[in-house]
């Protein structure tokens, strides 16, 4: 619980440079790798999938935590990272994939912004075409509209 | 009257077919307008010769007319007695039935050819005004009947009928996907490519011989060009992020395409075999979908460089982009009627996604589909019919432009998208 607390008020500069002293059990031991990071009784790296608003590729506040506990483990294990980037079925396919890439290069930047290397980065939209639930309401679109961490 | 032979089998080399046929189911709805003109297409004779043909003539020929909305085609039931080919015709019982037109047909086998010859009849003024004679490969019996469709529509509308053409479309059933061609009608369905990886945006080549193509095999994006007949393909473009929404030139030489590898989705152009990258666009925004005019010389696109999406129209040769549509906050995937002035698109109201027709003169907007999910519309070469996909119902729709029918195309299994109509087989002049 107290780490959530230090990781919450941690700016992504204070963690940028933490990154460089991540030898193990450094300055906050574990949590370095964002190993422990917990939201609502989940570790955080649990947490590979985040949601999007209708049209949008706006990284909700919900999610950023998220990404940067994932940020702190991509930067520890030095691995290898596609991010997909995926729309509801509303809207023309090929417009779809454009949007698909911005929310995968939305969460690029984000990671980026928090330290991860841009060369261990790569970006997959699949747009409309990959549906997490076949359905033609909002519960299933609010599923669709997704980036999905693959590492 | 003119009297014309033509054999139009050897244009037609096989499409190469992956895995089972897989018939779509049609159904059409609509089309007794009171304006829709009446016709009967007498059943065709069998002349003999050889084995028997296996195509209902007078099926295929009365079902093309009734999707036009412009024919009312008389079921046998409701025909008098039909006069046998090449005999006086006594017209006054499809007079007293109020039947405009009548067409009468023969077939006759010969080896692995059937010759289809037809007469079409004014009732009214009582006299034959065109008969001709189709040659096709026995394989190849349905688009003979095709074929005469498109003569008796032509004779009788003006028009050229493009009844003897084909669609692309894209089936999904969970993960599996088939690139699929069939006629125009939604028979004859042959899957040219089967993955499990999505396939999307086919686009034909001017001769209807390839088809471009986006698939995600290898799990990323490339566009291919395959050969129908060979199903010999290649990969045009395969650079790292989207290479998607390939529209074949008008003069076979080009694609223009949507690539990231800069950035952002732009349209480019490249050459049919991979080389000639040229860069047409530059915003911040998403552009994409690129269409070319008839004359091949512009392109319109999809850009949201404004905030949300919206047509533009530029010259091929590169340059400065024009924004065409502002009636709402969407409207994509655009592409010219073979007039040139017409544009098919999709655009969003207030029953959703919904397929439009904007007259780039007026400026006006045509909803052409009820659905809320309509998307992917394309022309057909004649400019009479469009064809878009339901993503409600996961169905194809064929409209008539001008009038009130519509067929629907459903897959036994699965969703069936991503139409894409081809442009006429058969060369002119023949």
């Amino acid at each position: 619980m107290k780490r959530r607390e230090v990781l919450g008020f941690l700016g992504a500069g204070a963690l940028l440079s933490l990154s460089g002293c991540s030898s193990k059990g450094g300055l906050f031991g574990r949590g370095v790798d964002g190993s422990d990071v917990m939201i609502d009784g989940r570790r955080a790296l649990d947490i590979k999938v985040i949601y999007f608003d209708f049209d949008s590729s706006e990284i909700l506040p919900e999610f950023r935590r998220v990404l940067s506990a994932h940020a702190l483990q991509l930067i520890s294990s030095k691995k290898r990272i596609t991010i997909e980037g995926h729309t509801d079925e509303r809207g023309t396919r090929e417009y779809n994939i454009g949007l698909g890439e911005r929310r995968a290069n939305a969460v690029r930047s984000y990671l980026i912004a928090e330290g991860v290397p841009a060369s261990q980065i790569t970006t997959l939209s699949f747009g409309e075409e990959r549906p997490v639930d076949y359905g033609h309401n909002e519960t299933a679109w609010a599923k669709n509209r997704r980036a999905v961490l693959d590492y | 009257m003119k009297f014309k032979e033509m054999f139009v089998g050897l244009l037609l080399t096989a499409v190469l077919s992956v895995g089972a046929k897989a018939e779509l189911i049609i159904q059409i709805t609509g089309g007794s307008t009171s304006s829709a003109i009446p016709i009967a297409i007498a059943p065709f004779e069998w002349a003999g010769g050889g084995s028997p043909p296996s195509a209902d003539y007078q099926q295929i020929i009365s079902s093309n007319l009734q999707r036009t909305g412009e024919f009312r085609p008389f079921p046998t039931i409701d025909q008098p007695i039909p006069p046998s080919y090449g005999s006086t015709v006594d017209y006054a019982p499809w007079r007293s039935r109020q039947i405009q037109h009548l067409v009468v047909g023969r077939i006759t086998a010969q080896s692995n050819r059937y010759q289809i010859e037809f007469a079409l009849h004014d009732v009214m003024s009582g006299r034959q005004v065109m008969t001709d004679r189709v040659t096709v490969a026995s394989k190849d019996e349905r688009f003979g009947a095709h074929t005469v469709s498109d003569l008796v529509y032509e004779e009788l509308t003006g028009v050229r009928g493009a009844f003897a053409t084909r669609i692309a479309f894209v089936t999904t059933n969970q993960r599996a996907n088939t690139l699929q061609i069939s006629d125009s009608d939604g028979f004859n369905a042959k899957s040219i490519l089967a993955t499990n990886d999505p396939i999307l945006s086919p686009s034909w080549s001017p001769d209807g011989k390839q088809l471009a193509y986006v698939s995600f095999e290898g799990n990323k994006p490339s566009i291919y060009v395959q050969d129908v007949g060979s199903g010999k393909r290649t990969k045009v473009t395969n650079f790292p992020g989207i290479n998607g929404a390939p529209a074949w030139s008008p003069d076979g030489k080009r694609l223009a395409v949507a690539l990231s590898k800069d950035g952002n989705p732009e349209i480019y152009l490249v050459n049919v075999n991979g080389g000639g990258l040229q860069r047409l666009t530059d915003s911040p925004g998403i552009d994409t979908e690129p269409a070319w005019s008839p004359d091949g010389g512009s392109i319109i696109f999809t850009s949201d460089r404004t905030g949300n999406p919206q047509v533009y129209q530029m010259p091929a040769a590169g340059g400065t982009a024009t924004r065409l549509t502002f009636e709402g906050r969407y409207n994509s995937d655009a592409s010219y009627a073979p007039d040139g002035r017409n544009i098919v698109l999709v655009t969003r109201g207030t029953n959703g996604y919904q397929v439009a027709v904007f007259d780039s003169q007026t400026k006006g907007m045509q909803l052409v589909s009820r659905g809320s999910l309509d998307e992917s519309p394309s022309f057909s070469p004649n400019g009479k019919m469009i064809i878009y996909a339901a993503g409600t119902s996961g169905t194809l729709t064929v409209v008539a432009t001008d009038y009130d029918v519509e067929t629907r195309l459903t897959a036994q299994t699965g969703q069936v998208r991503d139409p894409a109509w081809s442009p006429f087989l058969i060369p002119r002049g023949q």
